[in-house]
């Protein structure tokens, strides 16, 4: 029963939002790129360039403001280098993922000695930590309270859902975005720039890669370390597959997925399981959740063709 | 007699044409050379101004990354050390590119493959030749079976073998992980690893003065191997018409769906038997690896370089190991981190994947080529 205990505790609750929030900013991430018709691998590497900079700028400007700003530029920043190389180098964009990811890992390191001479963490310049915001009255309802004694970026996390739905359904950018996701072919005989459109969707998702990076590296922990990211990015990705491009559905299996994590990380002091063995919950979940989807897509297809 | 001196003649003639004269095809190859080559001097200015940026000796930084390993044999060694690992990660992933599928796994593989190689030669009790080859064999076995997850994931299902391989490398890190830290640890290495493997179950040294093992025989074997098995066999055949056009394959009575399965499956094996000979033939004579070693990444960059061809994958991964043997050297005698390398590879994969780059050239070049064909054509006859 000790498991029942664990799973409906205040603390397992906030463990897993705290674990939600850079999957649910990689999944924002994903999403907005995807609608632009851009399978974005790069939000790993962007999580993790942003989140050592925004770190390092915390540190050394002693204010959290312009760490998060440092971070969301960065995000921006490599959100435009993928732009410019899918576009005027025309390099897939898988591969340009796969080789910003490269540099990532490398271009860390390569900064934290540059900067701080060590290697392996920040150790030596430990974050301005972002500030929690303590809702009075509301924090003491039993439970659900936690939900409103959280990082500031929490809200910023709920805030975005909200906004990212609003933005695609009610503005022109966001339409805009959807047709060249839809079909660039059409979008493009209408005059829409498909290479435009498209930056301001990688853009808008390195805004994203950003807040998670810098949360990672801001609040989660107070210092930076290079396998600090461990493949959220990509989780991030499977959870807006199967959100199924919708924020709200996505939002709800960020959550799952910041479950699971949490289950990983608490079971290994509640239940007498291995931790490498929990540890791998998260990763196998994400193949599950994605064999789930195509299974669920390809019924769908199905019966469209039977439709027809 | 006469007739095989005319053949003979009528041969060299052919040569020279084709050196004096080359066709579209020959044209393509030496361009691509030269696009390459272009791709890497421009990530390589990049780096020198990045050096000027953060390093106090830039000039002697950007020297010693570039002509260091030459100096002595032992660093020489070290290039041929580091390539043999890079040469199996570059066919695995050439394999796997050639058919379409962006498959990581090559990574956690790798990471398997040397556990379930080092575990073999540990406790396997029979010895010498008998034991690597079995270490090789049970590496890829595994490591095939791994493979078969996305593979058959993508081909059932379309999912998407790039996020599935990615995760997976995380759950093969993880329960390799999970034998070597309780089941197979030497405690009295103060370290998480394997016991030692017995000294004639291992490789042995090929060069003198080098780490240099006979390993990079095997490397070279596979290379052969996988060159034939994609350009003289039908499965071979298959993957290569897969990728350039599933539809195409399909509607030709090809089966693309095996095709996309084998070349997966292939391509893990190739990686698994890559992490059993790096660890048989390894400095520490023990499995170590506590994080995945990055070989399913430089798989890819090695590829690319080689444009997916096998039998350039050596000189890829050989141009890869002598930077990074650079970068190893940079990094202990000047102020710049070892890591720059990664950033350098990024360009290059940029540069030499993106389409755009260059094509104006080609376009140029191979307007003049038509001409140039009719010329030799009506010469020659």
């Amino acid at each position: 029963m000790k498991i029942f205990e664990m799973l409906f505790s205040e603390e397992f609750l906030y463990t897993s939002i705290q674990l939600t929030i850079p999957i649910l900013f990689a999944a924002l991430a994903a999403l907005i790129s995807n609608k632009a018709g851009i399978l974005n691998i790069n939000i790993e590497g962007s999580m993790s360039v942003s989140a050592l900079i925004g770190a390092l700028i915390s540190f050394f400007t002693q204010s959290f403001f312009w760490g998060i700003l440092g971070g969301i530029a960065t995000g921006i920043l490599m959100g435009m280098i993928l732009a410019y190389c899918s576009h005027k180098l025309k390099t897939s964009s898988i591969l340009t993922g796969v080789a910003l990811n490269i540099f990532a890992t490398g271009f860390v390191i390569f900064l934290m000695y540059a900067i701080l001479g060590t290697k392996g963490d920040t150790t030596s310049a430990p974050s301005y930590a972002i500030p929690y915001i303590k809702i009075p009255y509301v924090k003491d309802i039993p439970f659900i309270g936690v939900l409103f004694e959280q990082n500031l970026l929490f809200y910023i996390a709920i805030f975005s859902v909200l906004a990212i739905s609003l933005f695609l359904k009610k503005t022109k950018m966001g339409l805009l975005i959807k047709a060249v996701g839809y079909n660039p072919v059409a979008a493009k005989s209408v005059g829409i720039s498909i290479e435009k459109t498209q930056l301001v969707a990688l853009m808008i998702a390195g805004v994203f890669a950003g807040l998670g990076g810098v949360f990672l590296s801001m609040s989660y922990l107070s210092t930076y370390n290079s396998g600090m990211i461990a493949g959220r990015g990509f989780i991030g990705l499977a959870a807006e597959a199967m959100g199924a491009g919708q924020p709200l559905l996505t939002m709800l299996f960020a959550f799952i997925f910041g479950i699971v994590s949490a289950f990983a990380i608490n079971a290994q002091t509640a239940l007498n399981i291995p931790y490498e063995l929990l540890n791998t919950l998260p990763y196998l979940m994400t193949i599950l959740a994605l064999v789930l989807y195509s299974i669920r897509k390809i019924r769908k297809d199905k019966k469209m063709n039977h439709r027809r | 007699m006469s007739n095989l001196i005319k053949k003979g003649k009528e041969f060299f003639k052919k040569i020279i044409v084709s050196i004096k004269y080359p066709n579209h095809k020959q044209k393509s190859k030496y361009f691509n050379l030269l696009r390459t080559f272009v791709a890497i001097m421009i990530a390589l200015l990049i780096t020198f101004i990045i050096l000027l940026f953060v390093s106090k000796e830039p000039f002697s930084a950007i020297s010693t990354l570039l002509f260091s390993p030459f100096k002595s044999k032992f660093w020489f060694g070290e290039v041929l050390r580091g390539a043999v690992p890079l040469i199996f990660a570059g066919v695995a992933a050439s394999i796997m590119l050639k058919c379409g599928q962006f498959n990581m796994i090559g990574e956690g593989s790798f990471y398997i493959g040397g556990l379930v190689g080092a575990l073999v030669a540990i406790y396997l009790p029979v010895n010498a030749f008998l034991a690597i080859l079995i270490a090789c064999l049970a590496a890829i076995v595994i490591t095939a079976l791994f493979g078969f997850i996305p593979a058959i994931l993508k081909a059932k299902l379309n999912v998407n073998e790039f996020v599935v391989s990615l995760m997976l490398n995380f759950i093969m890190l993880w329960v390799g992980l999970f034998f070597l830290q309780n089941y197979f640890r030497d405690e009295s290495s103060g370290d998480i690893a394997t016991q030692l493997i017995p000294n004639e179950n291992r490789f042995n040294i090929l060069l003198e003065g080098t780490y240099l093992s006979t390993g990079i025989i095997i490397a070279i074997i596979v290379v052969i191997v996988a060159a034939l098995f994609l350009y003289k066999t039908k499965y071979g055949y298959t993957i290569r018409i897969t990728g350039n056009n599933k539809n195409f394959a399909k509607f030709s009575g090809l089966s693309a769906l095996s095709a996309i399965i084998y070349s997966q499956v292939i391509g893990s094996a190739i990686a698994g038997l890559g992490g059993a000979v790096e660890i048989l033939g390894g400095i520490d004579g023990r499995f170590s690896w506590k994080s995945l070693p990055g070989y399913g990444f430089d798989g890819f960059i090695v590829a690319i370089l080689a444009s997916n061809n096998p039998l350039l994958a050596p000189l890829a991964a050989l141009f890869l190991a002598y930077l990074r043997t650079g970068a190893t050297l940079m990094s202990l005698q000047t102020d710049v981190a070892s890591e720059l390398i990664q950033v350098i590879q990024a360009m290059i994969i940029i540069i030499v994947a993106g389409q755009a780059f260059m094509a104006r050239y080609k376009n140029k070049i191979f307007k003049n080529t038509e001409k140039t064909v009719l010329n030799s054509s009506g010469e020659v006859q």
